[in-house]
């Protein structure tokens, strides 16, 4: 159980997350949502034992996440940033790199088994064909599978990501949580994600967190968490919402300033 | 993969094979030219006479010296292009070279130097410490270290350095003058096998320790949240590694003067011919660097022989020379 208590963050003494209690269970798959500057990305930072809280712990199955040893953690969870690195270096260099916390500590090369890996993570995201590519010169939507390949490789328990969807086309937002929805079932992989797009939120995750000024707002099932009333206020702008004929999921529309008047009346 | 390990031991061979013929070119050619093959028969203990002593005093230090410097610029180029994630950051853009060239150049004109030549790579050392430890505590800030913060106020106190260098030539007499300029030029002419000894040991341990950090180096390329997420302890490495390059180019500097561009183009060069992964990087910069350094001094020991050009003009221009040539042939839209 991956578990935040009271926890206070920030970055030169501001405050971005203000007393988030949260608890994680293994196998789920939770989407955090809420407006820009909420503290999403702060909340994943203070997760992944990157941002060090001011106030309160995170633990991992009992343990304070900063007491375990930077390797250790990294070996039971990964993470994936918003924006993959463009980093020159070939597809499969950049896979390898998250045996990184798997290598012993005389280790020079990469075992075979290092290498059948990364060969299975390039396979489940189907990019072993852009192997030899340099990371600089394949898509946005390529990378961003390379990234999670990545993380894959780490063979984590955990997979935390910060807008896997950000900036791809709907082909790509579609293949990417289907791929995050099978792993989570098939591999019993928990995947924590911060996702902008509520619609996607609503269709993937099974439980939303929704963030306002670095507080938790509200905790539960999308249809509990995506509600008109709430979203109008946190969002501070009115939306519709309904549900998906295909999927029965919830989904959110926004209303331009336009027919903001019709809604009224309506 | 598998053809990766073969790759670089090729490279690996290749670069040594270089390597050892510009070591034996450097022992051959100079104002006594000496046939390669009785450069064999001496260094095998036969042979003798005068060009047993020119070999075995001269030019095989001067060859050990040259392997040392070059290799430990270069990989000190390598080990900060690699934390800053920046191709242009170079040994002598942290002002850890200018403080030197102020120990050094305060030593001569006080004219401590007469009292032992050994006080001037002392004073030098000691410089380059004073930058060192000053740029570390201006660059810690609530527990991190600030790489960004490091590369602005390393540069900063290069300018002042060269400032106060500048202040010190204004001030100083002919011959003073002669002296520092000369030694910011830098120079293999070392007489004290000690130094040549201490210089070679330094730089072959920090290769070896570097060593240590290669996976870290290599997730570090990514950035330092990315380094963080594949477990690496960041701060702890980045500290070592600041402090280990930080050494080399104290000792480099302190011993043999500012020679320039080795540390900036060797290792931009190798990266493109052996790739980014410092399981290679590292060692294929060190043995380039400690050629390029040897070539460069063999030619100004000979080209207006019997005088010497003073070698940081060689290496800044033939390394001018190479770094636009690879720049301009870079192809558009690729990194490094």
């Amino acid at each position: 159980m991956l578990r935040a208590k009271d926890l206070v963050c920030g970055y030169n003494g501001k405050t971005v997350l203000d007393g988030i209690d949260l608890s994680v269970e293994r196998g789920e798959f939770l989407g955090i949502i809420g407006p820009n500057g909420s503290g999403k990305t702060t909340l994943l930072g203070a997760l992944t034992r990157v941002l060090e809280p001011a106030r309160g712990e995170v633990s991992l199955d009992g343990k304070n996440i900063w007491s375990i040893a930077p390797k250790t953690f990294a070996r039971e969870v990964s993470a994936v940033s918003q924006n993959a690195p463009a980093v020159p270096m070939t597809v499969e260099e950049f896979i390898l790199l998250g045996r990184v916390p798997h290598y012993g500590d005389l280790q020079f090369l990469e075992t075979k088994k290092d290498l059948g890996i990364a060969e299975q993570a390039m396979h489940v995201t189907g990019i072993e064909g852009l192997r030899d590519r340099l990371m600089t010169r394949i898509s946005g939507g390529e990378r961003q599978l390379a990234a999670i390949a990545r993380a894959l490789a780490q063979e984590p328990r955990w997979l935390v990501l910060d807008e896997p969807t950000a900036h791809l086309d709907i082909a790509h937002q579609v293949r990417i949580l289907d791929l995050l929805a099978e792993l989570n079932v098939g591999s019993n992989l928990t995947v924590i994600m911060v996702l902008h797009d509520l619609n996607l939120a609503g269709e993937y995750c099974r439980r939303l967190l929704l963030l306002h000024h670095g507080r938790c707002v509200r905790k539960g099932s999308p249809e509990e968490v995506l509600k008109q009333g709430i979203l109008e206020e946190v969002y501070g702008t009115p939306v519709v919402t309904g549900k998906n004929i295909v999927s029965s999921r919830p989904f959110v529309l926004a209303v331009p300033v336009k027919h903001q008047e019709r809604k009224k009346i309506s | 993969m598998k053809h990766r390990s073969r790759k670089w031991l090729m490279w690996l061979l290749f670069l040594t094979v270089i390597a050892s013929g510009v070591a034996a070119l450097a022992l051959a050619a100079g104002p006594a030219g000496i046939p390669v093959r009785k450069v064999f028969q001496i260094l095998s203990g036969r042979g003798g006479g005068i060009e047993q002593t020119i070999i075995w005093d001269i030019r095989l230090p001067r060859l050990l010296l040259g392997i040392a410097i070059g290799g430990g610029l270069s990989l000190a180029g390598v080990i900060l292009q690699g934390l800053f994630r920046n191709p242009l950051v170079e040994p002598y853009t942290l002002g850890i070279s200018g403080g030197a060239a102020v120990g050094i150049s305060l030593n001569i004109v006080f004219g401590l130097h007469r009292v032992g030549i050994l006080t001037m790579p002392v004073a030098g050392f000691l410089g380059a410490c004073s930058v060192i430890f000053l740029l570390y505590v201006l660059s810690v800030k609530r527990k991190v270290l600030s790489l960004h913060g490091l590369l602005l106020t390393g540069v900063m106190i290069n300018f002042i350095a060269s400032s106060l260098i500048m202040l010190i030539l204004a001030m100083s007499r002919g011959k003073d003058l002669q002296g520092i300029v000369f030694w910011i030029m830098g120079s293999l002419d070392e007489p004290d096998g000690s130094l040549i000894r201490l210089a070679l040991g330094a730089s072959v341990f920090f290769l070896a320790v570097t060593y240590f950090f290669h996976k870290d180096l290599n997730a570090l390329a990514l950035g330092e949240e990315e380094a963080l997420h594949l477990g690496v302890p960041v701060e702890r490495t980045k500290r070592l590694l600041f402090t280990i390059a930080s050494l080399l180019i104290g000792v480099s500097v302190a011993v043999s003067g500012m020679i320039g561009f080795v540390g900036l183009v060797v290792p931009h060069f190798m990266r493109k011919m052996v790739g980014h992964d410092h399981r290679i990087l590292l060692a294929a910069s060190f043995l380039a660097g400690g050629a390029f350094l040897v070539f460069c001094d063999t030619l100004a020991r000979t080209v207006i022989a019997p005088l010497e050009l003073p070698v940081g003009v060689v290496t800044g221009i033939l390394g001018g020379i190479i770094f636009i040539f690879v720049l301009t042939r870079q192809e558009p839209g690729g990194t490094h």
